[in-house]
């Protein structure tokens, strides 16, 4: 008899269980669609501004519509700069997730941000950190984080996030580092996200061709500019950065609950699957004691004959 | 028909508009643009004003612009802005509240200044868009 109340007790657990991490998988898919929308309305806006910094620097940079000389050097703004000033001194920014069950999500990113560290063990790098899984990871390993902002949360505010990249930006003005990286988990579709290091500064250009499918030179030298290239890119450029950044967190978001969702999905069903098998291994049990009962009574009888 | 072209709005919380147009009236960082088809390519910095959308049909959009960008390319005009806000979204009473606590609002630092500066235009725009609506 005890060992069919075993069973039973397990069983309990497991079907407990199995509702705790059905609950959390939908929770995670409802999540993920609303925080799909916003990522996916983004990026017309992301894609425009792209091809519009392709466009200009290919203007200011071949002196179109630049009256005077140091305005035509529209590829040497600060923030497109890349020479070293300060011994190669890094910054690398790690956006992980706050909470677990979301499988091996942490466990990509972090493994991703420590091939970074490897490649650039000549440099200092400092590490900054979203997410609490990364804080309690490089805590456990002994590497010491910069800054925890644990203010952005899975629903990252963009006023947050423009502080964030404000403030790179002015260290990198400054000199402080020379390169501002990011390691996130990019969202390419539903079934697939990748963890990307993506440069955020200096900036890398992109590819005006690309975006052009006639000749750059041709197209940019017929624009009117107000104001100058050279100035339009002074404003244009630290709004790329931040809207990057931008892109990196909410891309971030929609893998993670992607992960959490399939994670759970898999849970589940792991946990439908020993519910049944621990079903049919306490309908076994009960069978054997009602047997053995059975057996016992009977021999009884026929002792008393 | 008068010749129309295509024009484009997002922002960067959606695409809010993406339809044939026949004349737009941009509010560019130095004053009031007028753009019509065969405009020769242009790029420019948007303030923070009104923006007017005329459809070849008759009857005209308008939407409130906060900063941005504005792309005319081979008879496209991409608008890039921060915030658009459409006319029928516009309270009068939200936008004079809005005024009056940026007018009451005193700025300590540079930069609630340049805050400040800004709501007080944007309050301005979205007032003068309700004040005139009807009459576009």
């Amino acid at each position: 008899m005890g060992k069919t109340q075993e069973i039973k007790g397990r069983m309990k657990a497991v079907a407990s269980i199995k509702r705790i991490t059905k609950t959390m998988q939908m929770i995670a898919t409802a999540k993920f669609q609303a925080s799909q929308r916003p990522a996916m309305a983004a990026r017309p806006y992301t894609e425009k501004i792209a091809e519009l910094v392709g466009e200009l620097t290919a203007a200011a940079g071949a002196g179109g519509g630049a009256g005077d000389g140091d305005a035509a050097g529209g590829f040497d703004h600060p923030l497109l700069r890349t020479t070293a000033k300060n011994n190669g001194r890094q910054l690398l920014l790690v956006l992980s997730s706050n909470r677990g069950m979301c499988g091996a999500y942490n466990a990509n990113i972090l493994r991703t941000a420590n091939a970074f560290l490897k490649d650039h063990a000549e440099q200092d790098v400092d590490i900054e950190v979203v997410g609490k899984k990364a804080v309690s990871y490089f805590r456990f390993v002994g590497t010491e984080i910069q800054a925890h902002h644990s203010h952005i949360t899975d629903t990252p505010d963009a006023d947050d996030v423009h502080r964030l990249a404000d403030g790179y930006m002015e260290q990198f003005l400054a000199g402080k580092y020379d390169a501002v990286s990011v390691v996130y988990m990019a969202y390419e579709s539903a079934s697939r996200q990748k963890p990307t290091v993506v440069r955020l500064l200096p900036m890398e250009l992109p590819q005006a061709d690309e975006a052009d499918d006639t000749t750059t030179a041709t197209t940019t030298a017929d624009y009117d500019f107000s104001p100058e290239p050279a100035e339009l890119l002074g404003d244009l450029l630290p709004l790329t950065v931040r809207v990057r950044l931008l892109q990196c967190f909410r891309e971030g978001v929609v893998s993670e609950h992607i992960a959490r969702m399939v994670a759970m999905k898999s849970a589940t069903d792991a946990a439908g699957k020993m519910g049944k098998q621990l079903t049919r291994t306490y309908n076994r049990a009960r069978q054997a004691a009602i047997t053995t009962e059975l057996s016992e009574i009977i021999s009884g009888a026929a002792a008393l004959e | 028909m008068p010749d129309s072209f295509r024009c484009t709005l997002v922002t960067p919380k959606q695409q809010v508009f993406d339809e044939q147009v026949s004349y737009v009236s941009i509010p560019s960082w130095d004053g009031q643009v007028g753009l019509m088809s065969k405009r020769a390519p242009l790029v420019t910095k948007l303030g923070q004003g009104v923006l007017r959308l005329a459809s070849p049909q008759g009857g005209t959009q308008r939407f409130y612009v906060g900063g941005g960008f504005a792309q005319m390319k081979r008879g496209t005009l991409s608008l890039v802005a921060e915030e658009a806000v459409p006319e029928d979204q516009v309270q009068h009473t939200d936008a004079k509240a809005a005024l009056a606590e940026a007018q009451a609002f005193k700025p300590r630092t540079e930069e609630d200044f340049t805050k400040n500066q800004r709501d007080l235009t944007r309050a301005r725009a979205m007032l003068a868009l309700s004040d005139t609506r009807g009459d576009a």
